[in-house]
This record gives C-alpha cells, structure tokens and sequence, in this order.
C-alpha cells in the first residue's frame, strides 16, 4: 500500500514526485477512496460552481438594486432600514441561515427537501443562505463608495447642470464606485468555495467543501493539498477578473493602478 | 454683468451655491433668489433641474476636479447639451459641441474629445467648463473665479469672450478676487466676511469708493500693477 | 455621544458579552457539560430556563459559557495583529520599493486561501487543537489587515496634504504617524470591527464543522452542530445559539459603524 500511494521514500523525495505530478496535472491519489484527487475534484466542482454562481448572481441583483436605491433615499426610511438590515445580516452565520431557512421551508412549510440533489432547484435555499450576508456586506460597501464619490465636485458640477440625483447616480457616479464592490465580489466568489463546505453539509451536497471536510477528517494530505491548490488558483483567476472588469467600467481606476 | 469681488473666505462661493441651489441642507439661507419672479428657494425639484444647466449655468471653481473621471470629455459634453435638448439628432449635436469649442479657442478638437479629464490641463478643462455652459445657451452665468486658472493672454481673450456674450444679451454673475479683472463688469459688489460691503456700478466703485474695505482693495490692487 | 447611539449600544453589547464571560461560573444555573438523558429535549424550567439539549444539558449555561469562547479566541489576537499592521501597512506603502512589493505579495498569497480552508488543512496536518485556530485566524486576519491599510494608505498619499508634508521637510515617519494613520484610521477602525465579528463567526464556523475544538465544547457553532439533527424534534436549540452568535456580532459591527460615524463628523468639522 505504501508503494501504491507513493509513500515510500523520503519526505522530500515524495515532496519532489508530488510537484513534478501538479505541473502535469496530477493531484496525487486519495487515502480515503484510492481514487486520483483530480477525479474527485472534478466530481464534487460543478455542484459547487453552480451553488457559487446561483449566490452571486443574487448577490450581484441585491447589491446594486438596494445600495443605489440607499443612496437616492439616503436618509429616509428606506436607507434607515436597509442599514439595519445590512448590520444584522452582516452578524448572521450563513450556515446557522441555512439551518433556519431549512426548518422554515423544509420542515414548517415543506416547499423544499431537507436533502439536496444537485437541482437547481434544491440550491435555492443554500445559495441564498450563502447569499444575503455577503449581499449585507457589499451593500455597505457599494453604498459607502457612492455616497463618497457624491461628495466629489464633478457631482456638484452636475447638478449645477440640471441633471436629477438618479441620473447622477446611475449614469455617472455608479462605474466610479464599482472597482471597491467589484474587488469585495470577486473575493467572495473565491472564499465561497472554501466556505462552502459550511453550507454543503448542512444541506448535504456532494461538493468541493463536502469533499475537503471529508479529507479533513480522514487526515487525506493529497485531498486537502488538491482542495486548497484550486481555492487559491480561483482566487487569483476571480481577482485578476475583477481587475479587468473594474478597468472596463471604470476607466480611472486603470489609469490610477498604472 | 454683475461682479462679486472679495479675498478669499469672504463667501463669494457660498453665495454662488445659494444662487445654484447647490448647498446641502446643513445651510439655511433666507431671502430669495429671484428668476424671472420665481423664487428659486421654492421650486419643485423638476422645475429646478430644467432651469438649472438650461437657463441658468455654473462654472466651477475647480476644473480639475470638476469632471467624471471615468468618462470621455466629448462625451461629458454631449450629455450635458442633450440633458436639455433630448430630441436633438447626432450630428447636429456633434457639430454644436465643435463649434462651442472652437469658439473658446480649443482647436485640437479630436484629441480633447476623446481625452479623459486627468489628460487635460487645468486651463483647458477651465475653457471645457465654460463651453458646456455656452453650449445651452443659457441667459445667466454664474462664473466663479473663473478665470483663475488660466494664463494671462488667454485670460483677456476669456474676458473678451463674456464681454461679448454679455452685451449679446447674457447675463453673467462674475465672481473673482481680482478688482481688475471685475472692472469690466456693469456693477461691482464688494464682500468681506460673508456680509455685503458695498455695492455701485464700476465708475463709482473705482472712482469714488465709500467704505473703507472698497478703499483696501483698490490700494492692493494698484501697489500690485506697480 | 447622544447623537451616535450605535456606539453606545455597541459599548454595551460587548461590554455584555465580556462580563458574562468573565462571570460564566457565577451566572450559569448548571454546569454546562453536566449530561442528564433523562431531561433530553426537556422544556423549559425553572431549574433549567431554557431547557436541555439533546444530551440532556442545561442549553442556558451551555450559552453562557459559549461567549468565552468566542471572545477569548479572537479579540486579544486581532488587537495585537491590528495594531501591527495598520503601522506597518501604512509605512511600507508610502515608502514603496521593495519592501513595499514583498509585503503585498505575501498578503496576497495569503488571502488567495480561505480562512476555513487554512484553518481546516493546519488543524489536519499539525493537530486538531485551539492553537491551529488561532493560528489560522492570525495569518488569514493579519493579511487582510495589511492589505486593507496598504490600500487606504495609499489613496491618502496620492492626496495633495501628503506632498506638502513632504515638501515642508517631514520625515517619513512623522508623515505615516501623523498625517497618514490619523486620516487612515477611521476606515481602518470600521475595517477592525467588522473584522472582529467576523473572526468570531470563523470561529463558530470551525467549531460547527467539528475543527479545532473538541466535540461537546459549549460553544455557539459547536452547539449548532449538535443540535444539527434535532431540526425536527427541537428546533430552539438551533435558534438560541445563532441570536447569541448574531448580537455578539452586532456589538462588534455597531460600535465600528458608531466609530466611523463620529470621526466622519469631526473630519468634516475641521475641513469647514
């Protein structure tokens, strides 16, 4: 067995092996199931990819909608309201979310199952357990940007010129505030995947996070070593989009990193 | 044409804003601002935003700053005109941009337009500001300071300008801390510490001032010319 | 201060939270750890306020002395790291070069791995210990700390105040302690708080998938996860610990909204 796993030999020996396996794409071979990583990897990804996508795009839909609306009302109710929100739901655990979302609409009211099985359906719950603390936070975020960016002249010089504080918001004030929230957003698409072994299990989905707990708790090295490579790979690849992104809409910001 | 002069802190700026309805709601202003007999203070928040850039322009204080970072000037410059004129057509609209320009005596038109405003210098973006005022046509300017942040010979050529436009029927509110620059105004206000000094046309301001702040300001200015 | 009451009740709320760690023995009616299967799932008593657990536990105390553990594990560590990291973060990035491109590259190396995911891999490779949360904790926050007062401090030198600090024969380190910390620190404060409440929740968040602390510590993630399977026979003792998780949080989070505000004030007091 020791041969098999590649075990034998010294520590830097297998170190060496384990390097000249990643650049050809080999993650080494799990302890638990005697199965390459990268099979595993491969199976348990495209549920968490869909769980990340299906948050964020609830993200994305809450954060501008609500933080410009914050912003148009900033002081009356509306604000007030959504800044109490956003600090609440800032402090809630997603995967304590998730249990109370699942004892409401799986137990009280028995809309969804306890289980899920990879629907798209079966990740509305925990896309949205997922979703609205991250949402809390870059709402903040996004409405603090833009409230700094209406401080600025070229918004006095606006009004100056008749244009009404929605069209301000939309048309000219949004795109400079964006790289801050595009940043925040891009992190968390990243750190969800790494997180999302909270919600996985709650929910019990067969992903990356169900894997790397699995791994964790079997001591399987070459699982976790695999797990984390691809958190950090995305991390990078969401980053350097962000980057991009926020250069195409917000053509100051790439002429400010220069 | 009308001139508000008075060093700095005096709250030329201030009044400026009160008149532009521009200051946030920690100011309270009393009195009236009086367009056409409405009063400004009082309008519905549409009719404001249809007079204001329309009828009645600002020009800022600071050009550098004054512009999205993120846009193209052309592109600040036609959103400005098309704000309050929807239904004119693309050329005609490009055409009215050039021209304004030009008039202002920028004429490396395609590189200004396709600039972002940190690519300018401060003078141009200065004539900029003005030209996306003129290019309404609106019946009152409210200029402050202007022409501080442009060079001498442009300067005059500037004030020739609003001179110009003044006796083709504009009315322009020139604030500046500079006595000279505001003797080509009709009348001439004096500020000092946020209070009214002295107000008369220019021959009298300058030749037979009252108060003696107005006396302090002539005196700076003429030990200044020597 | 009446006119932030965020800071207050924020005060208040950790204030809360630290007594009733501190005090835990004296105020809990039971021992937390104290097993009884008769009383499993039991309601609430006079003996027992809030019932028993699935294990027959006294749910009141176990909550009590859940905040120990939230609060011992984060707070002292992040002040410190804070603290080291705003000045170095501010210092290295108004005096560029080198040092200033090997700090961000180690930050950025750091946070391209999720806190759970470090912690989660140190606790299977060294031990399934408190130390390798901690430790955890500290690498991940310190890089966030770095990164977030490397980025304020350098939108505050592009600013005019800096230069003419410069230009008036400061030196750096006058600059970074007295124009660039001071003019960084509310964003930074805001920055700390919330980093504070959600280091507590990280550390709920192990605790529920089982890392770090063993099973049946009393605290708050631990509790949630034992009482994971009781989402049907008992569903309170899923709700108690997550309002306590969420107000110790909202302490955090109030009083660095609180803070924000009152120096966002002053700043602007002192620009007119």
């Amino acid at each position: 067995m020791r041969v098999e796993l590649g075990l034998d030999g010294t520590l830097s020996e297998q170190y060496a092996d384990y390097i000249k396996g990643l650049l050809t794409g080999d993650l080494g071979i799990s302890i638990t199931n005697r199965k390459p990583v990268i099979d595993n990897i491969r199976n348990a990804l495209p549920v968490t990819c869909m769980l990340v996508i299906m948050s964020m795009l609830w993200v994305a839909i809450l954060t501008v909608l609500i933080s410009a609306f914050s912003v148009i009302w900033k002081d009356k109710a509306f604000d007030h309201a959504t800044r109490v929100i956003c600090i609440i739901g800032i402090c809630v655990p997603s995967f304590w979310l998730a249990l109370i979302l699942l004892i409401a609409f799986a137990v009280e009211i028995p809309i969804f199952s306890v289980i899920s099985d990879g629907s798209i359906k079966s990740l509305i719950l925990p896309s949205i357990s997922i979703a609205i603390p991250i949402a809390c936070i870059s709402i903040r975020v996004l409405r603090a940007a833009v409230i700094n960016e209406l401080k600025s002249d070229y918004v006095t010089y606006a009004k100056a010129r008749g244009f009404s504080t929605s069209k301000i918001v939309y048309g000219e004030v949004l795109r400079n505030a964006f790289p801050s929230a595009i940043t925040l957003f891009a992190q968390y698409c990243a750190s969800v995947f790494g997180t999302s072994a909270l919600i996985e299990t709650v929910f019990s989905i067969q992903g990356l996070g169900y894997y790397l707990t699995e791994a964790c708790e079997s001591m399987d090295v070459y699982g976790i070593s695999g797990v984390v490579l691809i958190c950090a790979i995305l991390f990078v690849l969401f980053n350097t989009a962000a980057d991009i992104f926020s250069g195409i809409i917000c053509p100051a910001y790439r002429r400010k990193r220069v | 044409m009308l001139s508000i002069v008075g060093s700095s802190g005096a709250g030329k700026t201030t009044v400026c804003k009160a008149v532009m309805g521009l200051l946030s709601s920690n100011y309270s202003i009393s009195g009236e601002v009086l367009y056409r007999g409405e009063n400004l203070l009082h309008c519905s928040k549409k009719r404001l935003q249809a007079i204001y850039g329309k009828e009645i322009c600002y020009i800022m204080q600071n050009p550098m700053t004054a512009f999205n970072p993120s846009l193209r000037i052309g592109r600040q410059l036609e959103k400005t005109c098309y704000l309050h004129n929807p239904q004119i057509s693309r050329q005609e609209l490009q055409l009215l941009v050039s021209n304004t320009l030009q008039q202002l005596g920028l004429d490396d038109l395609k590189r200004i337009l396709k600039s972002y405003p940190d690519a300018l210098s401060g003078g141009m973006l200065q004539r900029i500001m003005i030209a996306a005022a003129l290019i309404n046509q609106p019946t009152i300017l409210v200029a402050d300071e202007a022409t501080t942040a442009i060079d001498a010979c442009n300067r005059i050529e500037l004030m020739q300008l609003l001179r110009q436009l003044c006796s083709g029927g504009m009315a322009i509110l020139f604030v500046t801390h500079d006595l000279r620059a505001a003797s080509m105004a009709d009348r001439i206000l004096i500020m000092n510490d946020g209070q009214l000094v002295e107000a008369g046309t220019t021959e009298q301001i300058f030749n037979e001032p009252k108060e003696e702040y107005t006396k302090y300001l002539l005196s700076a200015c003429t030990l200044e010319r020597r | 201060m009446r006119k932030h009451p965020q800071i207050v009740i924020g005060v208040l709320l950790i204030a809360l939270f630290i007594c009733i760690a501190i005090t835990a023995p004296l105020l809990a009616p039971n021992d937390p750890n104290a097993t009884n299967l008769a009383l499993k799932n039991a309601p609430p008593s006079a003996e027992y306020p809030l019932g028993c657990d699935q294990m027959g536990r006294c749910e009141l105390s176990r909550l009590i002395y859940g905040a120990r553990y939230s609060l011992s594990l984060t707070v002292p560590v992040l002040i410190v790291l804070a603290a080291i990291a705003l000045f170095i973060g501010c210092y290295t990035s108004y005096k560029g070069g080198l040092i200033d491109e090997v700090i961000r590259l180690l930050c950025d190396i750091f946070m391209a791995f999720p806190l759970l995911v470090i912690a989660m891999s140190l606790v299977s490779v060294i031990n399934n210990s408190v130390a390798s949360i901690i430790t955890a904790i500290g690498i991940s926050m310190s890089a966030w700390f770095l990164r977030m007062a490397r980025s304020y401090a350098k939108t505050e030198c592009g600013k005019g105040y800096v230069e003419s600090a410069r230009v008036s024969g400061a030196s750096a380190m006058r600059i970074v302690l007295h124009h660039i910390i001071p003019n960084v620190l509310p964003q930074f404060v805001v920055y700390f708080t919330t980093g504070i409440a959600s280091a507590i929740l990280s550390v709920s968040s192990f605790a529920f998938l089982g890392v770090g602390l063993i099973a049946g510590t009393p605290e708050w993630g631990a509790m949630l996860n034992d009482a994971r399977n009781s989402i049907y026979t008992n569903p309170a003792l899923i709700v108690y610990p997550g309002i306590c998780l969420i107000i110790c949080c909202a302490g955090f989070n109030l009083l660095g909204e609180g803070i924000r505000d009152f120096i966002g004030k002053e700043d602007q007091i002192s620009v007119s």
